[in-house]
């Protein structure tokens, strides 16, 4: 396991990469780690939400700016399902950078058959595949040892005591820790469904397994992170009283 | 589809827990956890875990990936990289045609080619062993001109019907003696001919070898003496850059030294 060691942010280069006479960039990373809860966004362009479908068309007939917006809209969804499987900020940046870059290259070949985000979530699990192949290691978990705790304080709001944030973080680190020990096709299908809010049908689909396989991949997983959470010393039924 | 749900139905007891299930699968699903206390305990502790799952957040760096159109100049017409094509094809024909021609050429005279016509017919060969025609003036061409071979084929047959008296007079002698001609007289015409052949062969290798001596001397000293142009060149290029320098230094100075003298020079 990974651990940031604490100090100044190191900064790294802008990444960018050229193709086509395009450029996708994204903004120098030279900043604190700020951890909030929710992903995606919604797109309203004057009093109207324009759907995935209807941008990607437009994207297709070269609409620049309508996959800039596909961008903003699905990036940190992208971003979290890269940082979840690869455990690492500048990976899950790269890989969230090369998805959009290979969507764009792509894009005159979506059909729509799918989702677009399923097209997207498809391309970063294998980039993330790719990835992890590469490297031949498992997820690491990287945790921002310098995370401020009145920062923590100030998203969690006024009625959170300084002994609940911290134990909220001492869960989330848990709850990390027992995901990287899970077989990828059960950590996956758990990040999709628990934070990307998949239905088991898409799962199925982005997994290419039948539906009953991802229940029981759902259910292992979820049974492995209990029991690894119980061995730490945390009991889930305190857990769900204390969210309760 | 059955509506009765047992304990070690783990598929549906996860649809159930996240709400994703039809509704009389769900009635089910509840009516028995009224009844069974482990399946309550066992949903109880899965929603425990969603809710520890829940604490986990990643980073939220601020990404703003955007694709940004960035114009491509035209490159100037001397700079297009055009596609990669085997040179022979940026080649005009007729210079094909003019190379594959001199390089025949070169070939036919490097390999010394004969084109002899004689009794026998029309005869090629190549290498550099003198023409095995007695007689025959060395270095002539065989084919220098139409009618140069008409004199040249006289005195082959001439040459031929000479050595064929000569050999018949020098075994005329050589068989009288001997009670059976022929026998003895034909071991010793054909040691003679394996001997002149011999000769010929040992003749026309120390030929060749000192031809080839004579032409590597020769590109050695043309090699040597092309160095020597070149660097002679290039010391006066050296030179004349040298001397270019050296002038525009002065200049130089000497601007520099008026700058100065009319500084220096009092206001009126």
């Amino acid at each position: 396991m990974a651990h940031r060691a604490p100090g100044p942010t190191k900064p790294v280069p802008t990444p960018s990469k050229t193709v086509l006479g395009l450029d996708i960039t994204g903004p120098p990373p030279g900043h604190s780690a700020r951890r909030v809860h929710g992903e995606g966004a919604t797109l309203t362009v004057q009093g109207l939400t324009i759907t995935d479908e209807e941008l990607v068309v437009r994207s297709q007939e070269g609409d620049v700016d309508s996959f800039n917006q596909l961008i903003k809209r699905w990036e940190r969804p992208i971003y979290a399902l890269a940082y979840r499987t690869l455990g690492r900020e500048e990976d899950a940046r790269d890989v969230c950078q090369e998805t959009f870059f290979r969507a764009y290259r792509a894009l005159k070949g979506f059909k729509g058959e799918a989702k677009f985000s399923s097209w997207l979530y498809r391309i970063a699990l294998n980039l993330c595949r790719d990835w992890m192949r590469r490297q031949r290691r498992a997820p690491t978990v990287q945790m921002p040892e310098d995370a401020d705790i009145a920062e923590l304080a100030a998203e969690g709001g006024p009625v959170e005591s300084i002994e609940t944030l911290v134990g909220r973080r001492e869960l989330s680190r848990a709850v990390e820790r027992a995901m990287a020990t899970l077989p990828d096709e059960q950590r996956t299908a758990i990040m999709l469904k628990e934070y990307h809010g998949l239905t088991f049908q898409e799962i199925a689909d982005l997994q290419g397994c039948p539906l009953s396989t991802v229940k029981t991949r759902l259910y292992q997983g979820l049974s492995v992170v209990r029991r690894q959470l119980e061995a730490g010393g945390m009991s889930v039924a305190d857990i769900r009283g204390d969210a309760s | 589809m059955s509506t009765r749900f047992t304990c070690d139905d783990t598929e549906t007891l996860v649809a159930y827990l996240y709400d994703e299930i039809e509704p009389v699968q769900r009635d089910a699903v509840a009516r028995h956890l009224v009844e069974c206390a482990r399946c309550r305990t066992e949903l109880g502790a899965l929603g425990g875990v969603r809710q520890a799952l829940a604490q986990w957040s990643p980073p939220a760096p601020p990404l703003r990936f955007s694709v940004v159109q960035t114009a491509v100049p035209e490159p100037a017409p001397g700079n297009v990289i055009r596609p990669a094509v085997p040179a022979w094809q940026s080649v005009p024909v007729w210079a094909q045609v003019a190379a594959a021609t001199l390089a025949v050429a070169v070939g036919a005279a490097v390999a010394n080619v004969q084109v002899r016509h004689d009794a026998a017919g029309w005869t090629v060969s190549t290498g550099w062993m003198a023409p095995a025609v007695p007689g025959a003036p060395a270095g002539a061409a065989p084919l220098a001109a139409d009618d140069a071979w008409k004199p040249a084929l006289a005195a082959l047959a001439q040459s031929l019907r000479d050595e064929l008296h000569e050999r018949e007079a020098t075994m005329r002698p050589a068989a009288t003696p001997a009670a059976t001609p022929g026998t003895a007289a034909r071991p010793a015409s054909e040691a003679d001919t394996l001997a002149r052949v011999n000769t010929l062969i040992e003749a026309s290798e120390r030929r060749q070898q000192q031809e080839l001596a004579l032409r590597l001397t020769q590109f050695d000293r043309d090699l040597d003496l092309q160095r020597r142009a070149d660097l002679v060149r290039i010391d006066q290029g050296i030179g004349q850059l040298e001397g270019r320098t050296g002038a525009e230094v002065a200049r130089q100075r000497q601007m520099l030294d008026l700058i100065v003298r009319a500084g220096l020079r009092p206001p009126q």
